[in-house]
């Protein structure tokens, strides 16, 4: 009967009633996709990189070194030595190491030479090893692998052929248009920066440098001025063709921008650290992919830490809001609550019915966040992730996210025992006279 | 049948045809210091028939909550059925209330948002001990000309004087032994001011309850059998 009550008394203010229920799910969309986007996006994030023991770089910042390596973010100040590189990959602790060169790019998206070992080594999520959706891994100086994102966004197919841009930038004056690349692999999505990134040999690196113009690098603008010698090396492209299968190992970087390391013994990985950052040929930096990408979300814990408090500022507001809406109503009520006295109500029951009213609107207003915000990402999941590459769960109903509505319904519920409170206080000394 | 023990015990069965209805002794009552009532004594037998008149200000509305037990004398002794009501705690107060007496009100004694039907059983939920009687129910139906049709209604679809004899039914579910109306006719016309009273005292009759009615308007005194005007029932020194 309270219940039949309390339902049919919001019915009878449903205006009012389901804006605050509206006003409640807003809040309470923002707080759960606050919540689990940062549940998402952490997850996402410690899934980048794994089987990987170390990452060395040219001495820097930690955090600079993994979101370069890693996320393909920012740029390296210094270069790796190739003789480093050799002699630290020889080390007897060393079981595997790969070799990365950033710095260009094709239409916005990363190039990252690399060697096919790459393929084998480099792992993500827990412990999953790259695989092909199409065709394999490059083989010689003039082939392409693309990340999942890459192919898709720009519509390539096995055998397209693309050009790479010096530079990062989206836009770029400086292509290497001398030298063409074919795709020969296209990965599976990973739901990792790999998705954005294209993979070519770590020795075409060193070709499309050498072969455009020696002074590419350093004066992009002397490229389109000698576009007879681009053409002229264009024409030795065949032979080059056939040199580069033969040639590619032997063509020796000068430097390489980092290389991911896997250890015989991850027992050994800190005295390996401090070998490497102690290495006196070269001021070198090691980094633990984990330990660095824990460092890297402790300072995004700010913002995480912000948005909760704003999402939670937000609820506040609504049921505040939605008490507020209960004591406007508390005047017209006077009648109601006479004529429950008059039958022999108790006051407590009055008290109740405005608790459980409360708790109905919060109720509703949480089941509509919810429903919505789980609405809304099963509705684009697919789009989020073609789009930013991100792979969005959907949302579960777990026990973090019931504690959340449960916290919800409670502070409703102890917000509204101010009007509660107050017609329970009428109810008693007012009596059964109405002021009309 | 209409008359079946609805005491709680059976000596206050006994009690109750030995003692007044109503009760009360010295009772005092004011707002803030400031005296409102003072009754040295004042008793209503079985059966009777009260017609209370007084002024707007004489306490009137102060008298029917001390009656009904919402309000609680400062001083003084109100028996009802040989209850000393005053003695009981708020909620058995309340428990009493809801059977043991019916009120009925000028207007607004229903809310708006529930049908006819469960504003009447409204009653049930507080003032019965689970036990639901029909048949009673389908008789004041029926004989306040309260169709089937009506009783789907939301109470705020009817006019006041339907709603005045859906107030009826419902104060008299119960069966309770004292029926407290106060003003209920003032707001209908004389037509439907005489039409209500019929069925009201009517209706009464049938469960043989007490009646105190509550009026400023004396045209209706002759319905009932005593007359007692507030102001000399309540004596208030004006040197307060």
């Amino acid at each position: 009967m309270l219940l039949r009550i309390a339902s049919a008394s919001l019915w009878n203010r449903r205006l009012t009633v389901l804006l605050t229920a509206f006003s409640i799910a807003v809040s309470v969309f923002i707080m759960l996709g606050v919540d689990h986007l940062k549940n998402e996006l952490k997850s996402s994030f410690g899934r980048t990189v794994s089987g990987v023991d170390l990452i060395v770089g040219a001495r820097t910042g930690s955090t600079n070194l993994l979101l370069y390596s890693v996320f393909r973010i920012g740029n390296p100040s210094n270069n790796l030595s190739w003789q480093t590189y050799q002699a630290l990959s020889q080390s007897k602790e060393v079981a595997w190491a790969v070799p990365i060169s950033l710095g260009d790019s094709h239409k916005g998206y990363r190039v990252m030479g690399t060697t096919p070992d790459y393929f084998v080594h480099f792992k993500y999520g827990s412990r999953q090893a790259l695989s092909f959706d199409k065709g394999a891994a490059f083989s010689t100086t003039q082939q392409v692998v693309l990340g999942s994102e890459v192919a898709a966004k720009l519509h390539y197919h096995l055998g397209d052929e693309l050009v790479i841009s010096h530079g990062t930038g989206e836009v770029s004056f400086t292509h290497h248009d001398a030298y063409p690349f074919k795709v020969v692999g296209i990965l599976a999505p990973t739901g990792t920066p790999v998705d954005q990134t294209v993979h070519v040999n770590l020795a075409s690196i060193e070709l499309i440098h050498a072969s455009g113009s020696h002074s590419g690098r350093d004066h992009p603008k002397v490229q389109g001025t000698s576009q007879a010698q681009s053409n002229q090396e264009h024409d030795d492209d065949h032979d080059h063709d056939h040199a580069a299968q033969g040639v590619g190992h032997d063509l020796q970087p000068g430097s390489v921008t980092a290389m991911l390391v896997g250890l015989k013994s991850r027992i050994g990985t800190l005295t390996f650290q401090r070998k490497v950052n102690e290495y006196k040929a070269e001021p070198l930096l090691a980094i633990i992919p984990g330990v660095a990408l824990a460092e890297l979300w402790q300072m995004m814990g700010m913002v995480e830490k912000a948005l909760a408090l704003i999402a939670l500022l937000v609820l506040l507001a609504s049921l505040l809001g939605m008490t507020t809406m209960l004591l406007a109503s508390m005047r017209e009520r006077e009648r109601e609550i006479a004529v429950l006295r008059a039958i022999g109500a108790h006051a407590s029951f009055v008290l109740l019915l405005i608790e459980l009213e409360a708790i109905l609107i919060a109720l509703v207003g949480a089941a509509a966040g919810y429903l919505g915000l789980a609405g809304l990402l099963a509705l684009l999941k697919g789009w989020i992730s073609s789009e930013y590459g991100l792979f969005i769960n959907s949302l579960p109903l777990s026990g973090s996210t019931l504690g959340y509505l449960g916290i919800i319904v409670g502070l409703a519920a102890v917000l509204a025992l101010i009007p509660a409170i107050l017609s329970y206080r009428t109810a008693l000394s007012r009596g059964l006279s109405v002021r009309v | 049948m209409l008359h079946h023990n609805k005491m709680q015990s059976e000596e206050n069965m006994t009690m109750q045809e030995i003692q007044p209805v109503i009760q009360l002794d010295k009772v005092r009552f004011g707002w803030e210091g400031k005296p409102l009532l003072d009754i040295q004594h004042w008793q209503v037998e079985k059966g009777q028939r009260v017609f209370l008149y007084g002024p707007s200000g004489s306490g009137k509305s102060t008298l029917l909550n001390l009656l009904s037990g919402i309000l609680k004398p400062q001083q003084g002794k109100i028996s009802l059925l040989g209850q000393d009501i005053t003695a009981l705690s708020a909620g058995k107060r309340d428990r009493f209330r809801a059977r043991h007496i019916g009120m009925i009100f000028q207007q607004f004694n229903l809310l708006p948002y529930l049908s006819v039907r469960e504003n009447i059983e409204l009653a049930w939920k507080f003032g019965s001990n689970g036990e639901r009687d029909q048949g009673f129910l389908a008789h004041m139906l029926e004989r306040l000309e309260l169709h089937e049709a009506l009783l789907a209604r939301r109470a705020s679809n009817l006019s006041v004087g339907q709603q005045q004899r859906v107030a009826v039914a419902r104060a008299l579910l119960n069966k309770p032994e004292i029926i407290i109306a106060d003003e209920p006719t003032s707001a209908l016309d004389s037509d439907l001011r005489d039409q209500f009273l019929h069925l009201l005292l009517g209706c009464v009759e049938e469960t043989k309850a007490t009646v105190v009615f509550v009026s400023h308007d004396k045209t209706l005194k002759d319905y009932f059998d005593i007359h007692q005007d507030l102001r000399a029932l309540s004596v208030i020194e004006e040197t307060a």
